[in-house]
């Protein structure tokens, strides 16, 4: 039984002034996901997990190219589709809630017409079918007097129940996967944890998948079953929540983790030395290399290959190998 | 108005009068007419009316294009302005006591009998009879006296000083007593000069006023006004009860498009049958067009003039200087390019289109020479045998390009100078001033002027040190202009305008060039078909071909 | 709200008193406009009578008081050319300004937008050069010299269409029955001074669709709709269309009233009988009633759509809206 959704060492290389520069935004990155599974995809701005969301519904700008790699949503290759193909895919099989919701909307139109458009197109639901589904859909994100508020347009709602109406456009199509992209970074922190709740909700009540971008470690570790830690275009470390947490096997994870600021001490706080990566002038062998507490003679020459770990772990590191040939 | 015959047959008639004293119908006679005035008269040449008894229907529409835009002011006699323009509505809207007519320089047309005392001091008419407005009321002396009373426009200011009192001896008969001899009221009473004799409903004019005058006149003319847009275009329709005959258009429509490109696309296309002023580059393709005819329309005569010659450090002040510009000038080169060689090369800067005109083509003053040598010549006996700079040419706006080839023309034999070219209205505004237009003694003015009242009109503008616009002013022509001021008797009058004349051209104080035609291009709906068109332009020393309700065209489809 | 409305309606007013002296003042820097009518040869009387009738016999602050106070009586003096007072030739000759200025806008917008979108769907590509083309040539032919080629192409050779004035039908202030039948009629007469006129605008109509399209094609809600997955004319027809269209419209309202006021080289070239023409005529001929009047309307319209744009705005923001 394949995976709901399994993407397969994805690359794709944006192409710049006439093709002699190359920014490979995504650079061998690979995950599975089922059912009902929630998986947080981590990492520092520019790391490509915007990129990555886009390429799986292929939606990637004009410059940018999939080089290689497989997607496939419930066995079928999403790659070798046509973009009349992927429409059918795009909010009906796989949602996108994105991350800024007061640009989310659309000024003009009326948060009826918003929610109503992936019924309408995907499930071809119509007239009162539709505006039944539409009151239940905002109902089911606790928008208040849905009936009454059907009508306003955008500018007429607070950035948190855009977000939520955000959410219940995605959900309208009734897809089995959800990308959620930084959807909480744009809210106050008190409505963050009513919209994280609420998207738990309507995860356990739909059974929809959901990847969870973000770039803070609290939310991975209250939403997510699994985390992928991207680094430079690669997922560099793949894991349960718990053995991410409790064992982080990649430096820069063990890094973000020290970064978090603990409560209670008044210790300076940790700051990962160094600079994010210029993704169109990659250091040799190791991405993370330069930055590396760790780092090794091996790790300036050669890039590390996924190391499939004893615990279900995968990790882009030579330090695994290292210890264990060290360890004897 | 000057008589064509001399002094000598006045006083035989005098004579023949004083002899003949009970019978003094005999002498005022034409036609059977009772005369209204005692004593004895001025013989006075003014045409008989030619009455057409109705032919059929007018039909037809006229479309006729005007070079400037049109000012709702020229509908209103009580304003006249100095210049010709005017006349054109003149002629469709109203009419005159006597105007010029193909009959004549003066006709008769409200009034069927004119007599002017011997001692110019009063000047009778007598109307005929049953004649009325466009709105059915009838057209009596007291709307002359109104009109004379009321008059605003050009010479206003002469006639009411001369005028003593106005008579009305009844309804069709009006008697002018003047102050002192007004040797000129007939010319000036002419419709041609000003706008006096051009009658005016009193009634309505009171009612409307001078705005709603304008905005929609009443007269006695072949036309009626029926609307305009102000500045644009205006309508008329034939007055069929014109006393005269039915105007052959029922429709005229005169519109005021300034480009002259845009009036031969007009004419082209047939939205147009009458453009006036195609001359310049349009001339030739006019010319060219087989669907086009045109009439060469003379009107006056390009000259010369050196504001500020007669102080002493201007390079005109010497007389050779002028002569030696005189003739450098290449005028049948100019006549070919500028007119395609219809214009004539032309002796006198005032136009044989006035009587008391020399004739500049040999017969009164010389043909013009063209002799660069000669000039070259001439110009070394004076203080610049080199030549010299002067600094403005100043040609007659638009035409810019002539200028240029008269610059050219100079400066091959050593006279230099710059071309400034000037807007329209700041032109005529500085030929106002006259000399004080001009600062500066080293500009050289190029002009025409094709005004009505004969030469010693224009020679009273230009030529008179008294005169606003005065470029000329010189002892002996003020000398010679006082006398004729001051002559009461016509033939010595006009022997002196002459002498003026001559001293100008051969002084070369004004330096003609050559005899220009004013061109205007008529479309193919025009009837006659062919050269017939020439009788529209019969009317002598008018440069608008007036009058109107002789013009036939092709019935509308 | 209504402090708001009070004081953008006194700058409004401030604006409009500034632009009328300036142009009193400047207008008489043109030169002596009694010279126009006195012909050479003019008696002194005649002109003063004129200089008298026109007032300019007065001092000139005099001068400038009664201008002002006519004007707030609605008078705007008499044209020196035209002997008519400039408020009756001038709104005698709106509708006609008004007709073509619209037609023109018609043309610009049909021309332009949909060049414009197509620009923008498909960027850097060869029709969005194509359509920067033909924006380019738009924008660098003058008026007069489409307008020329159009009477010499169209007029002369062809035929097709009447190259003088606007044709017969006229706008009636006071007769209600000419009014809708003015709009219509004479639509030959209206094609080429319409054409050259919207020709110019159609290019900046182009470029301010493409650059208002292309920022609405880049922005986030667009994203979304694509994830959507509605289906692609639908972003464009129903989403990106709307919402680049207002800065588009917001654009053009002023260049309808350019349009209006300003062709004033297109009627003079056509003898369109507009307000652009008494504007030509009246500098030509040092007609001051009559260009002061015609900046004045034209100031006074541009003034009031600012205003009411001003006043929408602050309807629109709740900010001033809810203030007092």
């Amino acid at each position: 039984m394949p995976p709901l959704l399994r993407v397969d060492d994805l690359r794709a290389y944006y192409f710049g002034f006439r093709g002699t520069r190359v920014v490979k935004a995504i650079d061998g990155v690979s995950f599975s996901l089922e059912a009902g599974e929630t998986f947080g995809l981590v990492g520092e701005s520019g790391c490509g997990k915007t990129s990555t969301c886009h390429a799986i519904v292929r939606l990637l700008p004009p410059s940018a190219r999939i080089v290689s790699g497989r997607i496939e949503l419930e066995g079928e290759d999403l790659l070798g589709k046509s973009q009349t193909e992927m429409r059918q895919i795009r909010g009906r099989r796989i949602a996108t809630i994105l991350q800024d919701p007061m640009a989310s909307l659309d000024p003009l139109f009326s948060i009826y017409d918003q929610v109503a458009e992936p019924a309408y197109y995907h499930r071809a639901f119509r007239g009162r079918r539709l505006r039944q589904r539409v009151k239940e859909l905002l109902s089911a994100v606790r928008i208040p007097s849905p009936e009454r508020r059907m009508k306003d347009l955008p500018h007429q709602m607070s950035g948190g129940m855009r977000q939520r109406i955000v959410g219940a456009i995605a959900l309208a199509g009734g897809p089995q996967v959800i990308i959620a992209d930084e959807p909480t970074t744009n809210l106050d922190v008190t409505i963050q944890l009513q919209y994280l709740n609420l998207l738990k909700d309507l995860q356990r009540a739909s059974g929809v998948a959901l990847i969870f971008v973000t770039h803070n470690l609290g939310i991975v570790a209250k939403m997510c079953d699994k985390v992928g830690v991207m680094y430079a275009g690669k997922i560099v470390e793949m894991q349960s929540v718990r053995g991410l947490f409790y064992n982080p096997r990649h430096p820069y994870t063990r890094a973000l983790l020290d970064s978090i600021p603990k409560l209670g001490t008044k210790d300076p706080l940790y700051v990962i030395p160094g600079q994010p990566p210029d993704l169109s002038r990659l250091p040799a062998g190791c991405s993370f290399q330069p930055r590396c507490q760790s780092a090794m003679e091996r790790c300036r020459v050669e890039e590390p290959s996924e190391q499939h770990l004893d615990d279900a772990a995968t990790t882009r590191c030579w330090l695994p190998l290292h210890e264990a040939t060290t360890r004897g | 108005m000057t008589r064509r015959t001399g002094i000598k047959e006045l006083l035989a008639l005098i004579a023949a009068l004083a002899l003949v004293a009970a019978a003094g119908e005999a002498a005022a006679q034409k036609g059977g007419q009772t005369p209204i005035l005692s004593g004895p008269l001025v013989k006075l040449d003014i045409k008989e009316a030619q009455i057409e008894t109705a032919k059929g229907k007018p039909k037809g529409t006229f479309r006729i294009a005007q070079h400037f835009a049109l000012d709702p002011g020229w509908l209103d006699p009580l304003e006249h302005i100095f210049a010709l323009t005017m006349q054109t509505y003149d002629y469709l809207v109203h009419d005159a006591l006597i105007k010029p007519m193909p009959q004549g320089e003066a006709t008769y047309s409200l009034a069927e009998h004119a007599e002017l005392a011997a001692d110019f001091r009063r000047a009778a008419f007598r109307l005929r009879p049953g004649l009325k407005f466009h709105d059915g009321q009838p057209l009596s002396t007291a709307d002359v006296k109104w009109t004379y009373e009321n008059y605003k426009g050009a010479h206003a200011k002469l006639f009411r000083d001369k005028l003593e009192h106005i008579q009305i001896v009844d309804d069709r008969t009006i008697v002018f007593h003047f102050k002192e001899p007004f040797l000129e009221f007939m010319d000036l009473y002419n419709g041609a000069v000003s706008g006096i004799g051009w009658i005016v409903p009193k009634h309505y004019y009171e009612k409307v006023g001078r705005d709603g005058f304008k905005a929609k006149p009443i007269g006695a003319g072949p036309y009626k006004f029926v609307s305009q847009q102000a500045g644009v275009q205006m309508d008329f329709e034939a007055w069929e009860e014109y006393w005269r005959r039915t105007p052959a258009a029922k429709t005229i429509v005169v519109k005021g498009i300034r480009d002259n490109a845009a009036r031969l696309a007009g004419l082209q296309t047939g939205e147009l049958d009458l453009a006036f002023g195609m001359t310049g580059k349009v001339l030739p393709q006019v010319m060219a067009d087989k669907n086009l005819r045109w009439v060469p329309n003379f009107t006056s005569v390009w000259h010369l003039a050196f504001p500020g010659y007669n102080e002493p450090d201007s390079p005109f002040h010497d007389k050779r200087v002028r002569q030696a510009v005189s003739l450098a000038i290449n005028r049948e080169f100019l006549v070919r390019q500028e007119t395609q060689g219809v214009g004539k090369v032309w002796g006198n800067w005032i136009s044989p289109e006035n009587r008391d005109a020399l004739k500049g083509d040999g017969k009164d003053l010389p043909l013009p020479e063209h002799n660069i040598a000669k000039a070259k010549q001439v110009l070394a006996q004076t203080k610049f045998p080199n030549g010299f700079e002067f600094e403005w040419f100043v040609p007659f706006v638009p035409y810019f390009d002539m200028g240029e080839r008269i610059l050219t023309d100079l400066r091959a034999v050593g006279i230099r100078g710059k071309l400034q070219s000037l807007e329209g209205p700041a032109f005529r505004a500085k030929m106002g001033q006259g000399r004080k237009g001009f600062p500066g003694n080293r500009t050289i003015v190029q002009n025409i002027d094709p005004r009505p009242g004969g030469a010693k009109a224009t020679i009273g503008v230009y030529a008179v040190c008294g005169s606003p616009a005065s470029i000329v002013c010189e002892p002996q022509i003020e000398e010679l202009w006082t006398k004729h001021e001051a002559s009461k008797n016509l033939d010595e009058r006009d022997r002196l305008n002459k002498a003026i004349q001559k001293i100008l051209v051969e002084e070369y104080y004004m330096v003609p060039i050559y005899w220009n035609p004013f061109v205007h291009a008529i479309g193919p709906r025009v009837l006659p078909e062919g050269k017939g068109i020439e009788r529209y332009y019969d009317t002598l020393h008018a440069p608008y071909p007036w009058p109107w309700e002789v013009w036939e065209v092709r019935a509308d489809r | 709200m209504r402090k708001y409305v009070l004081l953008r309606g006194f700058y409004s007013l401030v604006t409009l008193w500034l632009l009328v002296t300036i142009i009193f003042a400047m207008v008489r820097l043109t030169g002596d406009p009694v010279a126009m009518k006195g012909e050479i040869g003019a008696d002194a009387t005649y002109l003063e009578r004129i200089k008298h009738d026109w007032g300019l016999d007065q001092p000139v602050y005099w001068q400038y008081t009664g201008f002002i106070g006519n004007l707030l009586k609605g008078d705007f003096g008499h044209s020196f050319e035209k002997s008519l007072p400039v408020r009756d030739i001038y709104f005698e000759r709106l509708p006609n300004s008004l007709k073509l200025g619209f037609a023109a806008f018609v043309i610009s917008l049909a021309l332009g937008v949909p060049f414009g979108m197509l620009s923008a769907l498909k960027v850097n590509t060869w029709w969005d050069n194509a359509g920067k083309m033909i924006a380019l040539l738009g924008l660098s032919m003058p008026g007069f010299f489409v307008g020329l080629v159009l009477i010499i192409i169209f007029g002369v050779q062809l035929g097709w269409l009447p190259v003088l004035g606007k044709g017969s039908s006229a706008f009636v202030w006071s007769n209600p029955a000419t009014w809708a039948p003015f709009w219509f009629r004479d639509w030959p007469h209206l094609a080429m001074p319409a054409f050259a006129l919207g020709w110019y605008f159609s290019g900046a109509m182009l470029r301010i669709t493409r650059s208002g399209m292309l920022d609405v094609l880049g922005s986030d809600y667009i994203k979304l709709v694509r994830l959507k997955g509605v289906p692609e004319r639908m972003v464009v027809a129903k989403h990106a269309l709307k919402n680049s269209l207002i800065p588009v419209l917001t654009f053009a309202g002023l260049n309808l009233l350019i349009m209006v006021n300003v062709a004033v080289v297109i009627e003079v070239i056509f003898n369109w009988p507009g307000v652009g023409q008494l504007l030509y005529d009246g500098l030509s001929n040092r007609d001051f009633p009559m260009v002061q009047g015609v900046v004045l309307m034209s100031g006074l319209m541009i003034v009031m759509l600012n205003f009411v744009i001003d006043v929408l705005y602050g309807y629109v923001d709740p900010r001033i809206r809810l203030s007092r």
